[in-house]
């Protein structure tokens, strides 16, 4: 037997399964050789397995089951649970890294105040956790559509038979679509200010003005006490917000529920908001006093201030919440309620030249 | 692709849909796999080695073909004949063939017109 023919036949037969093997290396070799002149040069070798083409290609027309990884039929469907799945995976794995990269870091361990350090332990191990993360998403959901495909070949089943039960319902008018970066954005947005926020409230990052100014040195912004008093009223502010934010996504149009939602949050800021600033003394004295010898009497903001007026700042903000929190709702009724032009209604108006 | 390459394409499509009922008709006497492949060069029907073995396998899996190993020669050799099975579906796919070949004629002579 001659070695190059052996070596074809082998590299052809290697690649089917083993039940299969020796039946195909017996035919092969007749057949080869039944093409072969009794003394066949290595040109002729050459020439006749030239004719049979390469070894892989013959290997895939002997085989009896096509094989893919993720069959042509629900490609289609692996595509858009990747799609699905990925962004939220990503974003949570950069949320849970972003609070271990804070925690990790000699920022709070220490109690160093290390700026650069504590940021760039939170946003590596942030990336890192999210990379890690969605590279696990992807080999799961692989993993799941092989073996679905593989038990599936196996049974030899078909598909349920489709009906026209089965066909979704028409996509939503492209207004009526929540952006699904806008709402990670979003998402990324509050839970990064909330972590700075917290980070300055708790003096973890030294406030705005370490500065003196005519004799006075402000550490802080507001007293210690409103700053503890404070905390939930954050975080369960930011937690309802990033509620809001998950319903977004899951639900990705405005429907009745989102706009519930959408109002529900709004309301209970602006709450959150009236209910926390009913505190006493928020600003520190110190802050107070450099206002004051700011001589601004002028402008009518700072002048309550200067006055010690903090019950009247307590209400501009919320009347400045309130407004933003009104104008949020109606524009998400509009999103909501508006009967504009659905998929359908442009099609028929297409067709009614 | 090219005008050539398209032509080709549909070429090999026809082909390959005729080569079932090509080969099941040869083997109403039996072949090894070259000597069928010389026979149906020599009806016109060229075929490629790497489709015929290929084919031939899959028809024997099907049933539609027997086998046998004639080992009376220097050297082993595999011989097929259709099977009964074999004739009932190629009888059947003569038929149609027939039945195609009016309908094809049908739009044609339509064309001519």
């Amino acid at each position: 037997m001659n070695n190059t023919v052996e070596r074809y036949i082998y590299d052809v037969v290697r690649r089917l399964p083993e039940s299969e093997r020796s039946d195909v290396e017996s035919e092969l070799k007749a057949n080869i050789y039944d093409m072969l002149s009794d003394e066949p040069t290595e040109a002729e070798i050459e020439s006749v397995l030239q004719k049979l083409g390469r070894p892989s290609v013959l290997a895939e027309e002997y085989r009896l089951h096509k094989r893919y990884l993720i069959a042509p039929a629900v490609f289609e469907t692996y595509l858009q649970t990747l799609k699905l799945v990925l962004p939220i995976v990503g974003l949570v794995m950069f949320i849970v890294g972003l609070g271990i990269g804070i925690f990790n870091s000699a920022f709070v361990l220490n109690q160093t105040h290390q700026y650069a350090e504590l940021f760039s332990s939170m946003f590596a191990s942030a990336f890192g956790l999210a990379l890690s993360g969605l590279f696990q998403a992807v080999v799961w959901i692989t993993i799941g559509f092989a073996v679905y495909d593989y038990a599936r070949s196996r049974d030899g089943k078909q598909q349920k038979p489709w009906t026209t039960q089965n066909l979704p319902e028409l996509p939503v008018a492209k207004q009526k679509r929540i952006s699904v970066s806008e709402t990670i954005a979003e998402i990324i947005m509050t839970v990064f200010f909330t972590a700075l926020l917290i980070m300055i409230w708790k003096g973890i990052i030294p406030a705005f003005f370490s500065v003196s100014m005519n004799n006075v040195t402000i550490t802080a912004l507001f007293t210690s006490g409103f700053a503890d008093y404070a905390m939930p009223f954050i975080i369960i502010a930011a937690a309802v917000s990033l509620l809001e934010c998950v319903i977004k996504l899951v639900v990705r149009s405005w429907s009745v529920v989102v706009f519930a939602t959408v109002c529900s949050v709004n309301v209970v800021s602006v709450v959150l908001l009236a209910v926390l600033l009913n505190y006493p003394n928020y600003f520190t004295s110190e802050f107070i006093q450099v206002i004051q010898s700011l001589e601004l009497g002028r402008f009518d903001f700072v002048g309550f201030l200067a006055d010690g007026g903090q019950q009247t700042v307590a209400v501009v903000m919320i009347a400045l919440m309130s407004i933003v929190s009104v104008v949020t709702i109606l524009v998400a009724a509009y999103r909501t309620f508006w009967k504009g032009h659905t998929f359908r209604e442009s099609i028929v108006t297409r067709f009614d030249d | 692709m090219s005008d050539q390459d398209l032509q080709q394409s549909y070429s090999t499509e026809l082909r390959r849909g005729s080569l079932a009922i090509a080969v099941l008709g040869c083997l109403r006497e039996s072949y090894y796999g070259y000597s069928l492949l010389q026979k149906l060069e020599s009806v016109g029907l060229p075929i490629e080695a790497n489709t015929l073995y290929p084919l031939l396998r899959r028809l024997e899996t099907q049933g539609l073909l027997t086998s046998d190993w004639d080992t009376s020669q220097n050297r082993p050799r595999k011989y097929y004949l259709i099977s009964e099975k074999g004739i009932r579906v190629y009888d059947n796919l003569c038929h149609e063939w027939e039945r195609m070949q009016e309908s094809l004629d049908l739009i044609r002579k339509e064309n001519k017109e």
